[in-house]
């Protein structure tokens, strides 16, 4: 089994993405490119840094809003990270992104990231989590 | 009992189907469908409805229109109504894309006179007039003072412009613009993604369609709307754009604090809400107002690019408007006597003879309700009934609903053959991204005709006319 990785999720109105990785930030920074995905069939480069910080009642409520700031990066900013670190400390999260600006039309139009079906734990020393994005 | 499509229901009509209390729920659920069509009710969207009717001070029923679908939170093709002291409003009844709607226009052109290769020339002049796709930012380029007027204004910002007429704001819902919307309420995050989207028609089931009547059901109905057989109408189908999404993300976050706030127990987080009379629940509706001002300012400036485009087939260039109205929006509207907060949410109001809000014109036959059909199917024009006012607070579907994801759709589908079989039926269609046609294909939604018969037989809007399209310009 790969250690790290997303799959798509079907929903009949929108799409999922199904999230596993070692680590709950490299969960995070997984969920990031499954987004990119998503959105885009274009390689942004690294080259311009960009930085989040937020603060959530959880973590499962910080996967969302991460994904939420980055998908603004994108859809309004049109940029795309290629690197993504995220360091996580309680409730509060901090992430450096890395990449370019995108030019290429979008195959998708994600209006954002949901609470639907929204989870983020850990299995036999496993994370995983699932998110829905209304499309 | 009845056990349909994994869940008990209880028949209470020949187009109704009641979902008994239990648990939690505060009142009863109430889907409209026919005995086929509440077999193929999602278990999903029926626990959506379940999980409505367990919000604090809901009134009456909480509602599944025909075409319910599952959502988030609330389904899609849900109706709640919540009294102003004790309920609450939540920003996940209404959606992401606040005051997502419908605009009609007729023209007075005969369809069959037009030939195949001027409605190419239209649609493609449309198509590069409103910038569409994904994200798709338009030729108007806004300031951020400029953004929070129209957020003020809605419909009515545009036609200061000159991009309309005081009849268009006579004949949109609200006449185009809801009051008490104020700017100070909405993020600059929001302000921001509005400052380039006024005037596209962005992607996903958005459309604007060249259509022909076909049918008229109600002539004495389509001669108050001004529509006859064999007419060229126009429908346009967006909302407010990035603007609305993000005013609906920065209020679920909100709201997910003043459910804690206020005590509120929820049995899906998306549900997030607070009470109406809050500081929370005030913001969010006046930001809401903000959002659908913008998406009635987005569709009257949509408007003034396709009457420029139709110059040239129009000589007296007279395109007007039947009605716009919005799916997904929040009212503070008078049912049964008392004032309630009603959501709809992917759900159509559909006002009956002599209701207030409804222009003069449409007083003796209810308000017109434009139910959009699927790329290549026929769109219906109802009206709103006396029934509609008593069963579903004014209240009808918005359109077909999807039933199969765009996963599936894109995976059996390839949009060049759609386009392609489209085209042999005499539908010319434009489009950014070929995939777009696979995944919005006619076979990816219910079957709109059975929609508009479920409707029609539960007495919550009564057809007018139908129209088949000629021509679909898609994001």
């Amino acid at each position: 089994m790969k250690r790290k990785g997303y799959r798509f999720l079907e929903h009949t109105a929108d799409t999922g993405l199904k999230i596993y990785a070692p680590s709950r930030e490299e969960v995070f920074e997984t969920a990031a490119k499954g987004l990119l995905t998503l959105l885009t069939e274009e390689t942004p480069q690294p080259g311009e840094k960009r930085s989040v910080s937020l603060t959530a009642e959880s973590a499962e409520y910080l996967l969302a809003d991460f994904l939420n700031e980055i998908l603004y990066l994108m859809a309004h900013e049109r940029w795309g990270p290629s690197r993504v670190s995220v360091d996580l400390q309680g409730s509060s999260l901090r992430a450096c992104l890395e990449g370019s600006p995108l030019k290429e039309d979008f195959r998708n139009e994600v209006k954002a990231a949901t609470w639907h079906r929204l989870s983020l734990k850990e299995t036999d020393g496993r994370w995983e989590a699932t998110i829905f994005f209304d499309l | 009992m009845e056990l349909r499509g994994g869940r008990m229901f209880k028949k209470r009509g020949d187009y109704s189907y009641i979902i008994p209390r239990e648990g939690k729920m505060r009142t009863e659920g109430l889907i409209f469908a026919d005995d086929r069509m509440i077999s193929e009710v999602e278990e999903g969207a029926a626990s959506q409805v379940a999980n409505v009717a367990t919000l604090p001070g809901i009134v009456g029923r909480a509602l599944g229109m025909p075409d319910i679908h599952y959502g988030y939170g609330f389904p899609i093709g849900g109706v709640a109504a919540f009294d102003m002291r004790e309920g609450i409003i939540s920003p996940g009844g209404i959606g992401y894309d606040i005051n997502c709607g419908v605009r009609l226009l007729r023209t007075e052109v005969i369809a069959d006179d037009v030939d195949k290769e001027s409605i190419k020339k239209i649609c493609v002049r449309i198509y590069n007039a409103v910038p569409s796709g994904v994200g798709s930012s338009g030729t108007l380029k806004l300031s951020r003072n400029e953004v929070r007027k129209v957020l003020r204004k809605g419909a009515r910002w545009a036609v200061e412009k000159g991009m309309g007429t005081g009849r268009d704001l006579e004949y949109a819902e609200e006449n185009g613009g809801m009051e008490g919307g104020s700017p100070g309420d909405v993020s600059d995050r929001a302000v921001e993604r509005g400052t380039a989207q006024l005037g596209t028609l962005g992607a996903g089931n958005h459309f604007i369609e060249i259509q022909k009547v076909t049918n008229i059901y109600d002539p004495e109905a389509s001669a108050v709307f001004g529509i006859k057989e064999g007419q060229m109408v126009v429908m346009i189908h967006t909302g407010s754009r990035g603007l609305g999404f993000q005013i609906c993300d920065d209020y679920l976050r909100v709201m997910r604090t003043a459910v804690s706030k206020y005590a509120i127990e929820l049995t899906d987080r998306q549900l997030a809400c607070a009470p109406f009379g809050s500081d929370e629940g005030r913001r969010y509706f006046s930001a809401m107002k903000c959002a659908a001002n913008y998406a009635w300012a987005n569709r009257q400036c949509i408007t003034y690019r396709i009457r420029e485009a139709l110059e040239y087939i129009t000589d007296s260039g007279e395109v007007e408007l039947i009605y716009d109205l919005c799916h997904n929006v929040g009212k503070v509207e008078e049912h049964h006597g008392r004032k309630l907060v009603v959501h709809r949410k992917g759900a159509t109001r559909a006002f009956g003879p002599g209701a207030s809000g409804v222009p003069e014109k449409y007083r003796s036959t209810g308000q017109p309700v434009i139910i959009p059909g699927t790329m290549g199917t026929s769109s219906y024009l109802m009206r709103g009934t006396e029934s509609s006012m008593t069963e579903a607070f004014g209240s009808t579907c918005h359109g077909a609903g999807r039933q199969w994801s765009r996963k599936r759709a894109a995976g059996r589908l390839n949009g060049e053959e759609v386009r392609q079989g489209l085209g042999g039926r005499g539908i010319y269609v434009i489009s950014k991204r070929s995939r777009t046609l696979a995944e919005e294909s006619p076979q990816a939604y219910k079957d709109v005709s059975r929609v508009v018969d479920i409707c029609r037989g539960a007495g919550l809007s009564a057809p007018v006319a139908k129209m088949v399209p000629l021509g679909v310009i898609k994001g």
